[in-house]
């Protein structure tokens, strides 16, 4: 019979001992199996330690290693190449630059509209001297701000030499005052060209800071109804200029650098006749910004 | 006799496993390839700490040979697919096992040159990258594991054999 009995139930001697014999090797093939996987275990686990280990490594370099010595570059007062190209800049409203070149433009805000010290609509900027990102939106926001009232006591110097967009030549708004009968401007530098801090917010000023802006250069809260939040264009397009370069540029309507400036002058300049009624009528109507005003609100459906 | 199929051993669990990781590691490694070429991607700056995702994704460290090291990172993740197969952990064919192994590993070294380059060189990190290297561990480390509890063995079972041998002799 198939299980080795016979008729009346008896087990041949010769198939217990070979049915002995084979559980007596399947036993041993499974001890034998429990062993090589307790060993390959065990050599598998080494090697996850040893790869933890050498990335664990690196962390802790990387940790442990001081910081490359940074170039600071000093922020000294505009010169009057500056300041003279931002006012003739100004008036040039009357064509619709390629707005194609804003790759990041204003978004729309809804809640409580930002008021300053004087009851006024405001425009807070919050940036850092290292950033490269408030280095290029520093130009066109000037221009815009500048249609609106008058800039003074600006400054110049460069975005931080390790970081995205090196050196890029800029303006500095930590000193500047502004005085406008349309809207109010508060400009605050908060860090250094070494991120160190060197300004001070209020409560509200920090609050839509963090909460608006999620804490990062520049930000750019226009009214309460739209925020800038990252670089109105790319730093490229500024990359190895200084900021007198830069300002003989800013009328060319015909360069990239001029009409990269003044398509992003022209969105910065929609958003503020958005937030303080269309005043002065001469500047929110004229072609320009109109078109910069119908993107925007394109932007904001 | 009974002619036998001889089988990894692999545990049941290991195809479907690794396969979800894979599934994250192309997830994330797409929108790491999106966000380097779409200029439309919001550019800022950090105030102050370590984590800075544009930095890291724009840097010159992210570019290998002029591949942005994103897409590299798709192409990696892609080519895990057919190695986490089920028939592929199925088969006893040491050249998949250790060919896994290795391909695993290659994912492991290029890890660790990232982390370098992030740690040392550009001093920053990109949380989304570092999702990318978690991904790639972890499944470098289950496939390690499955790998080692794969203990080959023929599918049809020797008992079966033994029982006709005693049969045949009996008779």
């Amino acid at each position: 019979m198939a299980d080795g009995r016979d008729d009346k139930g008896r087990t041949s001697p010769k198939y217990g001992a070979k049915k002995a014999a084979t559980e007596r090797i399947a036993a041993q093939r499974a001890a034998q199996q429990r062993t090589d996987r307790k060993h390959n275990l065990l050599m598998a686990g080494g090697g996850v330690l040893a790869v933890v280990l050498v990335i664990g490594g690196i962390v802790f370099a990387g940790l442990s290693s001081k910081k490359s010595s940074t170039t600071i570059h000093p922020v000294v007062a505009a010169s009057d190449t500056v300041t003279n190209a931002i006012n003739a800049a100004v008036p040039l409203t009357s064509t619709a630059p390629d707005l194609s070149t804003v790759t990041g433009p204003p978004k729309p805000l809804t809640g409580a509209a930002l008021t300053g010290t004087s009851g006024k609509p405001e425009v807070l900027y919050i940036g850092a001297e290292f950033c490269p990102y408030c280095a290029v939106t520093r130009w066109p926001l000037a221009i815009a701000l500048s249609r609106f009232g008058t800039l003074s006591n600006l400054q110049t110097t460069y975005s931080a030499a390790n970081d995205t967009g090196p050196n890029t030549p800029t303006l500095d708004f930590g000193h500047a005052t502004y005085k406008s009968d349309y809207i109010d401007f508060t400009g605050i530098e908060y860090e250094d060209g070494a991120k160190k801090v060197i300004a001070t917010l209020t409560p509200q000023q920090a609050s839509l800071f963090q909460s608006v802006g999620g804490g990062f250069f520049p930000f750019i809260d226009l009214g309460g109804k739209w925020v800038q939040s990252g670089a109105s264009y790319p730093t490229a397009t500024l990359a190895g200029l200084t900021p007198d370069a830069v300002a003989a540029q800013l009328t060319n309507s015909s360069s990239k650098i001029g009409s990269t400036i003044q398509a992003s002058a022209n969105v910065f300049t929609a958003a503020i006749c958005s937030m303080d009624g269309d005043k002065p009528a001469s500047v929110c109507t004229a072609t320009g910004v109109a078109a910069a005003t119908t993107a925007l609100v394109a932007l904001a459906k | 006799m009974v002619s036998s199929t001889r089988q990894s051993g692999a545990p049941v669990w290991a195809s479907p496993v690794c396969l979800v990781l894979t599934a994250i590691g192309i997830g994330l490694a797409t929108y790491l390839t999106i966000a380097h070429y779409d200029t439309h991607i919001p550019l800022v700056c950090a105030a102050k700490g370590a984590i800075d995702c544009e930095a890291v994704t724009t840097s010159p460290q992210s570019k290998v040979f002029g591949i942005p090291v994103a897409l590299l990172g798709l192409a990696y993740f892609v080519g895990m697919i057919p190695w986490h197969l089920p028939v592929a952990w199925r088969s006893a064919d040491p050249r998949i096992k250790f060919g896994r192994l290795l391909y695993g590993l290659s994912g492991i070294g290029f890890v660790c040159y990232l982390v370098y380059a992030e740690a040392v060189i550009i001093k920053k990190v990109c949380l989304w990258c570092t999702g990318v290297h978690i991904t790639t561990l972890v499944l470098f480390v289950v496939t390690v594991f499955a790998s080692a509890l794969a203990i080959p063995h023929d599918a049809a079972t020797d008992e079966d054999d033994d029982d006709d041998d005693l049969e045949d002799a009996d008779n």
